[in-house]
């Protein structure tokens, strides 16, 4: 080094040994001798290979370098020192780096802007090392004088982070800093510097990968990779991997060690699979076997990817292997239970397969028996119904009529029975075909409600009959299979209404039809009763053959139990359902839903006539329901006669008057005169009394009422003409009471060879009656049916007295009198008594009678006593 | 409310007791005999009414009514005694409605002799 360099020497103590021209001049000193570095230019000590010093108000920086047994200091004056200060402060700013100052003795700290920016810390607070401490996270707090005081003591590295708290919100802080000598005191200066983001980031990689390592080694998933180096791939594997092979850890990274272990049919596969994954970057991805050193077989999965370096030539490879020998071991098991198993399965398959064709031919077998044996049987049953009807109609005393009409009764019941079973069968072999008629509702139900409503009245049971009027549709199905559903759910609702039990006894059907489209309707039909009811139990077995609701059932009311199971499968066959709600003791509803097609031909619309209907008093609710079945049918012109409006159009046939207050009904009885073929409904507790006082009007109950009955009402209510047929008590051939008395008819009366009493009399019954009463006296008579015959007895025999009707065909009372009182006259006899009977019971007849010459009068019906009278008066006493 | 016609009754079998006395086998004879004159004699109504005969009408409705309340059969009396009335009136559509109540209670007298017997 030449002199015109500034460069001082000096001995490894720092005493200068040597000084060049150019230092000399350049520190403005000539005499060095015996001086030290560190006095000249005023520095504590010199540990770096630059420092900075000062003589005389000027700063120089000492470049240090070795040479023989110490050092050569390069000197450079700083002529610009505010410069480089710039410099330094523009760096540290702008890398938001912080600068703090401690006093190891004095305690006092002093914090830079930025410093007190990035803590938080207001500029105008005066913070003491306590505040600073108070700062920082709990957990941290304890770093602080730990690393001071390590790094003043010991010289540890003073560099640590910490916590703080900042609006809210954690953040990290880097702290280092280093002790210094100075005249003032002994300092520690430092920088500070927030690594949230970088800290945040290490933490959250650290967590990424203790999670990956620990998912890893719970997986016992072994890790490989190998680098490419040159034309050499050089190998690595975890010890997770080494573990799966059982390799020693000397033996990581040696593929060959791999190799080995690879089972012999499968070692070429694998092999070849991974040169070629190496060589064209497609995945690995290999089932194989190992076979450990102890000879143990593994089954491991091996993946990996290929990675391509920047110039895209395949340099690395990173995988997976796992040992899935449990699996395999799992798996093969299983496969053998599966095989197991698929043989039993196909066994009891097999088996079961037997069994049911069995069942089916038995049941086959049953089926043909009960329809050959039920044929059978009805054939000798119809003859013996038909010889039970024809001895029913034979003149039988009452015991034998009770008789076949118990057989009669047992033997229709029968074949019931026997049609149900026919039934069922039929349905069970798939042999029962549907018909498809056309139909319309209003019909069904007036077949229903005619079956049952004179037993349901008989039995006491209120029958209510509530049909939609929109349900006049023209339906196509089975009307009869539907029919024969609604007439055993009815017929049912009246067994188990019919109940000492039941107090209110009520049944109620309702209808009405969803138009689903214009091809189909869905047809409703509900039957609620106040019956017995059942329980949720029994409402399940409802539909199964041969089972009553209870055992007890069959006992109480009778029934084999098939009749709802026929239900069932005929519903089920029509494309509907049943639906059961029962409550024990409260009743049950029974609701029908069937499919029907509908009729497509437009139907003629008919004009409605028009009809006046008269609503006197207030309308009930059944009343309401015959008005809107009315307004369905007929132009209905409402007419109220609360306010005496009368509206008797001689065009309107149809009247019908609409009550249910009598006494309001009584009140315009004679308004209703006027009206033309007018028709009553009224509650039937009010009909009697109604049909009674007024009994030149129609009068009908409004319940059990359907469409038809009340159009045919209304129709025969236009007819001027009675049907004869409409008008037999069919008892002409019913001789059933007559028979049962035909033995106590025993004749009381007296007989007498000569009968002193002559009866003129045509009505044969009070013939009967009133020689009855004779006998009863012990008196008889002889009897003439008209005044010729009455005269000609007269004539020709000799009577004690003659009891005669007034009115008589031929010849009447008054008439043949006049004729014997004449002929008395003429052959002058005394006068016969002559008594009349008649039922005329005004003055005027009773004068005429005494003019004519009638001797008393009897009314009829004559009573006993009355009559005694008579032949006290008249007959004993007479010659 | 007419409380005379409410007390009507269908068949009061204490008027047959009063005539023939409490003899039930006689009382059934005559029953039985009212109810076979009626079936034949109610036919006789329906074909004179259908032919407007009401002369006839009246004559037959007279004739069945003496039977009538000779058995205590209450309400066929009046509904005969009132065919007889509407004859004489010829009001042929009141006699029609009497004529289909009159059928009603010979069906309700056989119903009560066949459940009392």
């Amino acid at each position: 080094m030449d002199s015109n360099t500034p460069h001082i020497i000096t001995d490894l103590n720092l005493q200068i040994r040597f000084v060049s021209q150019a230092a000399a001049e350049l520190l403005n000193k000539k005499k060095f001798t015996g001086l030290n570095l560190k006095e000249l230019f005023e520095v504590e000590s010199i540990t770096d290979d630059l420092s900075i010093g000062s003589n005389q108000s000027h700063r120089f920086i000492l470049d240090r370098h070795n040479c023989q047994d110490g050092y050569c200091f390069l000197l450079q004056e700083q002529k610009n020192n505010t410069e480089h200060l710039d410099f330094l402060v523009d760096a540290i700013s702008s890398s938001s780096i912080g600068i703090w100052r401690y006093n190891i003795e004095t305690k006092t700290i002093y914090l830079s802007d930025i410093s007190r920016r990035i803590l938080g810390v207001n500029p105008n607070i005066k913070l003491t090392w306590r505040k600073l401490l108070s700062l920082v996270h709990c957990d941290d707090r304890a770093l602080f004088p730990l690393f001071f005081e390590n790094h003043v003591q010991f010289g540890v590295p003073l560099q640590f982070e910490f916590r703080l708290k900042l609006s809210g919100q954690q953040s990290w802080f880097g702290l280092k800093g280093s002790c210094i000598n100075k005249s003032s005191g002994q300092w520690i200066n430092g920088t500070l510097q927030d690594c949230t983001v970088e800290k945040t980031t290490v933490i959250a990689l650290n967590d990424a990968d203790e999670s990956k390592q620990l998912a890893i080694e719970a997986g016992k998933i072994g890790t490989w990779r190998a680098t490419k180096s040159g034309n050499q791939w050089l190998w690595k594997w975890d010890m997770l991997a080494n573990t799966i092979f059982k390799l020693s850890p000397e033996d990581i990274g040696d593929l060959n060690k791999w190799i080995e272990l690879l089972h012999p049919e499968d070692k070429p596969r694998v092999q070849a699979a991974l040169e070629d994954s190496l060589g064209t970057g497609v995945e690995f991805k290999q089932h194989y076997r190992s076979i450990l050193k102890s000879g143990e077989v593994i089954y491991v999965f091996a993946q990996g990817r290929v990675g391509k370096n920047y110039k895209g030539e395949y340099c690395r490879i990173d995988g997976v292997c796992v040992d899935q020998t449990e699996i395999h071991t799992t798996q093969l098991a299983l496969k053998k239970l599966n095989s197991e198993l698929e043989t039993r399965v196909n066994d009891r398959t097999a088996e079961l397969h037997n069994t049911l064709q069995k069942a089916e031919q038995a049941n086959r077998i049953k089926s043909e028996f009960l329809s050959m044996i039920s044929h059978e049987l009805r054939t000798p049953l119809n003859g013996i119904i038909g010889a039970l009807d024809l001895l029913s109609h034979c003149p039988l005393s009452h015991e034998p009529k009770d008789l076949v009409e118990t057989a009669s009764t047992s033997a229709n019941h029968l074949i019931t029975i026997l049609n149900d079973l026919l039934d069922l069968n039929k349905i069970e072999a798939g042999k029962l075909e549907l018909e498809t008629v056309k139909f319309n509702l209003p019909s069904v139900i007036s077949n229903l409600v005619n079956t049952f409503s004179a037993t349901a009245k008989e039995k006491g049971i209120e029958l209510n009959i509530f049909e939609s009027p929109a349900d006049s549709l023209i339906l196509k199905g089975d009307e009869s299979r539907f029919l024969q559903i609604l007439l055993n759910i009815l017929s049912n609702a009246v067994k188990f209404t019919h109940c000492d039990s039941v107090p209110v006894k009520k049944i109620t059907v309702e209808t009405h039809i969803n138009k689903l489209n214009i091809y189909q309707s869905e047809v409703c039909v509900s039957v609620s009763d106040t019956g017995v009811g059942m329980s949720n139990d029994t409402i399940q077995k409802l539909f199964t053959p041969f089972t009553q609701a209870e055992k007890s059932t069959t006992r109480k009311f009778g029934g084999t139990g098939l009749g709802l199971s026929i239900c069932g499968k005929l519903i089920d066959l029509m494309g509907g359902k049943i639906c059961v709600e029962s409550k024990l003791g409260v009743g049950s509803k029974f609701t029908v839903t069937a499919p029907f097609w509908l009729e497509l031909t437009e139907n003629e619309i008919e004009d409605k006539s028009p009809l006046n209907c008269y609503i006197v008093g207030k309308l009930s609710d059944k009343n309401q329901h015959i008005l809107t079945l009315l307004q369905s049918a007929f132009h209905t012109n409402i007419v109220n006669l609360e306010n005496k409006q009368i509206i008797s159009s001689a065009d309107v046939s149809h009247n019908v008057v609409l009550t249910n207050d009598l006494d309001m009904f009584l009140d315009h009885i004679e308004t209703l005169c006027a009206i033309n073929k007018v028709i009553v409904y009224s509650d039937r507790s009010l009909v009697e009394l109604i049909a009674l006082s007024a009994p030149f009007l129609a009068v009908f109950a409004n319940q059990p009422i359907t469409l038809k009955l009340l159009e045919k009402q209304i129709n025969a209510q236009q007819q001027d003409q009675l049907l004869i047929e409409d008008f037999s008590l069919d008892f002409d051939s019913d001789d059933s009471i007559e028979a049962s008395l035909s033995e106590e008819d025993s004749p009381q009366t007296a007989e007498y060879d000569i009968h002193d009493i002559l009866l003129v009399e045509d009505n044969p019954f009070n013939q009967k009656l009133i020689k009855s009463q004779l006998a009863k006296l012990g008196l008889s008579c002889d009897v003439a049916n008209n005044g010729a015959e009455g005269f000609n007895f007269w004539h020709s025999g000799t009577y004690k007295l003659i009891l005669t009707d007034c009115h008589m065909p031929k010849v009447d009372g008054y008439e043949m009198t006049k004729q014997i009182r004449t002929e008395e006259a003429k052959t002058d006899q005394p006068p016969v008594p002559i008594i009349a009977v008649t039922g005329a019971v005004m003055q005027g007849e009773r004068d005429l009678c005494s003019s004519i010459g009638m001797n008393d009068f009897l009314c009829k019906p004559i009573r006993l006593n009355d009559i005694k009278s008579i032949m006290e008066r008249w007959y004993e006493h007479s010659t | 409310m007419n409380t005379q016609l409410n007390e009507l009754k269908t068949l009061n079998r204490n008027t047959i007791i009063e005539l023939v006395g409490d003899e039930p086998a006689k009382i059934a004879k005559f029953h039985v005999e009212f109810l076979k004159q009626a079936s034949v004699i109610l036919k006789g109504i329906v074909k004179s009414f259908n032919i407007s005969d009401f002369k006839e009408l009246k004559s037959q409705a007279h004739y069945l009514k003496t039977s009538a309340r000779a058995v205590g059969a209450e309400r066929c009396a009046y509904f005969l005694e009132t065919i007889e009335s509407y004859s004489l009136d010829q009001n042929k559509p009141a006699i029609k409605q009497v004529i289909i109540k009159l059928n009603g209670e010979f069906g309700a007298i056989k119903k009560e002799l066949s459940h009392g017997k």
